[in-house]
């Protein structure tokens, strides 16, 4: 074991980091999905065969949401550095970090949204509209209620690639696993460091994992239950 | 009363437009339960969409009590909508709601207050005969019990008609003939008007007073159930009542189709017949059932050459009052 390690472990410094990761890739996905799930919904309903149909709208999110998807991470944070600077006042450290996260996020989120709730049965659409439901119910009675076991997973997908993203913010001054693992491990030849690293990611990626996992089967009501096979 | 004039619907498909109706022409009187039967891919969920305009008509009206549905608003519509229920073959069932909660879902939508869509769906659950099983979720229920869910929620805002589009058909035929006893009762009793879309000449025979005939986008011939069924004009009909086999020349000989419409009691007719007349009487179909001890259904006898014998045996049929039908 290196010095190094074992002064990070002691100082408690390890831990630290493992928590900024924690709440980073939380807090920034929490925040991605509110933008994103009124994304997602608008791209379902304006679809051609949607609720609503509106072609060009749903051209031009389809569009943004395409471009910000197909950008490398470590591309999209220099690119970005202005929209962090503008909305945190700096274009470094872990605000600047989070604003990134949000932005890659926030897109993926979106489309994982808009194919949730293609899985929604339009018979069930086609009955709620033969009731009178307007679209606005439509939406909040049918789609995101149907969808939601869908919908969980989702999020614990987009957690476990935010997890991952994070580890690449320290390129801009991020703190997390990322950047001990890089700054002390990599850069400073201490190979132990990195496999420490590697050991705390693979024990956050499997509770969220396995609780995200947890509470989809247990909201969803259907007998032939959502498969945990699409996360993994 | 439901009124289709002129109705129209054309789809845009890859190479130039598909006429799914064409130039319907019908009206459905209050009160009644109407058929419209067909094959597969003749228009018949296409017509019966059009109804509460689920599919826009292309041209044409439909009008319900009056009111040319194709001209109201959005929200007019909706509430329109409110007075005409749907089923479906699929169910159509909320899969993350229970029973209940299926049964609330139109109540919900025009926020019904809790005491009183509780009543209603106690009611509703006990017309349905499913009040043990309102706490159960659709995918623990049999296709029958998800079908009684889907008519308890159709008729939760107390509609006056009732769209049934091949309800019937991924079911059992024991459940089958269940469901059409509650839709009967419901069409008797709550005095609900009922269009069945159905390919199957069973369910129209079991519960329709009227059936209209759609083959390639058309209405072919409509009227009382039991004039199309004791004298089919059109060959699809013809088809759809008897399978094309029977009435073939493959059998050759004269034939006879004797029609029971409830006006026979139960009795060995062939027998007494064969018996009464001195010949033997060779049945090519048979297609009967007793209901209350009366007989329904039709039957295909084969013909003696002699015409003596046929002459008897018609005036036997008709002592007895049975209908009866030549060259089917
Ligand atoms: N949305 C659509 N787009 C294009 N064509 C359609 C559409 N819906 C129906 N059609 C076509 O219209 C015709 C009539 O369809 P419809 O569903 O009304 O038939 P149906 O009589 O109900 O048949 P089935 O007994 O199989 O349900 C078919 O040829 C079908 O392919
Ligand atoms: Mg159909």
């Amino acid at each position: 074991m290196s010095e190094l390690l074992k002064q990070l472990f002691q100082s408690g410094e390890i831990y630290k980091h493992a928590w900024i990761t924690i709440w980073t890739t939380l807090l920034s996905t929490l925040i991605a999905y509110l933008i994103g799930l009124p994304i997602g919904v608008l791209l379902n309903v304006t679809d051609k065969d949607g609720l609503r149909p509106c072609v060009p709208l749903n051209r031009a999110l389809g569009l943004i949401v395409n471009i910000l998807r197909s950008m490398p991470f470590v591309i999209l944070m220099v690119a970005f550095l202005p929209v962090a600077k503008f909305f945190v006042g700096s274009s470094t450290g872990n605000a600047a970090m989070l604003v990134m996260l949000i932005i890659a996020a926030a897109p993926y989120v979106a489309r994982l949204v808009e194919s949730s709730l293609k899985e929604v049965d339009r018979g069930v659409i086609e009955a709620a509209r033969s009731m009178g439901a307007s679209n606005l119910q439509i939406i909040f009675k049918v789609f995101l209620p149907e969808a939601k076991p869908s919908l969980i997973v989702g999020a614990v997908i987009s957690t476990v690639t935010i997890l991952g993203y994070s580890a690449m913010a320290s390129t801009i001054g991020g703190d997390g696993l990322g950047k001990v693992a890089i700054i002390y491990g990599h850069q400073r030849f201490n190979e132990d460091i990195i496999w420490v690293c590697v050991a705390f990611t693979v024990i956050i990626v499997q509770i969220i994992q396995e609780v995200g996992i947890f509470i989809a089967h247990k909201t969803d009501k259907r007998i032939r239950k959502i498969k945990k096979r699409r996360v993994l | 009363m439901i009124e289709f004039r002129h109705l129209r619907k054309e789809y845009p498909v890859a190479n130039g437009t598909l006429v799914a109706l064409d130039d319907i022409n019908l009206s459905i009187e209050n009160g009644v339960i109407y058929g419209i039967i067909g094959l597969s891919g003749a228009g018949k969920s296409t017509l019966v969409r059009c109804i509460n305009l689920l599919e826009r008509p292309t041209e044409g009206e439909v009008i319900i009590d009056g009111e040319d549905l194709v001209k109201a608003s959005g929200k007019r519509l909706r509430e329109i909508r409110r007075n005409i229920g749907m089923i479906f073959q699929g169910f159509n069932l909320l899969e993350q709601r229970t029973v209940e909660a299926n049964v609330r879902f139109p109540l919900e939508l025009i926020k019904t207050p809790k005491e009183q869509a509780n009543r209603r769906i106690d009611e509703l659950l006990r017309l349905v005969g499913l009040q043990d099983k309102a706490k159960a979720y659709p995918s623990q229920l049999s296709g029958g019990q998800k079908q009684r869910v889907a008519i308890a929620r159709a008729l939760a805002t107390g509609p006056k008609y009732l769209l049934c589009d091949e309800a019937t058909s991924a079911l059992d035929p024991n459940t089958t003939n269940s469901i059409l006893e509650l839709l009967k009762d419901i069409n008797r009793e709550l005095g609900v008007t009922i269009v069945m879309i159905t390919h199957e000449m069973k369910v129209v025979e079991s519960i329709c007073s009227y059936v209209a005939v759609i083959d390639k986008s058309k209405i072919v011939e409509h009227g009382k159930v039991t004039e199309l069924f004791s004298c089919p004009k059109s060959e699809i009909a013809k088809e759809l009542i008897l399978p094309g086999l029977i009435r073939s020349e493959s059998t050759p000989g004269n034939k006879l189709r004797l029609i029971f419409d409830g006006s026979v009691t139960d009795k060995p007719l062939i027998s007494t017949l064969s018996r009464e007349c001195g010949v033997e009487v060779n049945i090519l179909f048979a297609d009967t059932k007793t209901i209350d001890g009366k007989i329904f259904g039709h039957m295909v006898i084969a013909m003696p050459s002699d015409d003596r014998a046929v002459a008897e045996i018609k005036t036997f049929l008709d002592k007895n009052g049975v209908t009866y039908k030549e060259g089917i």
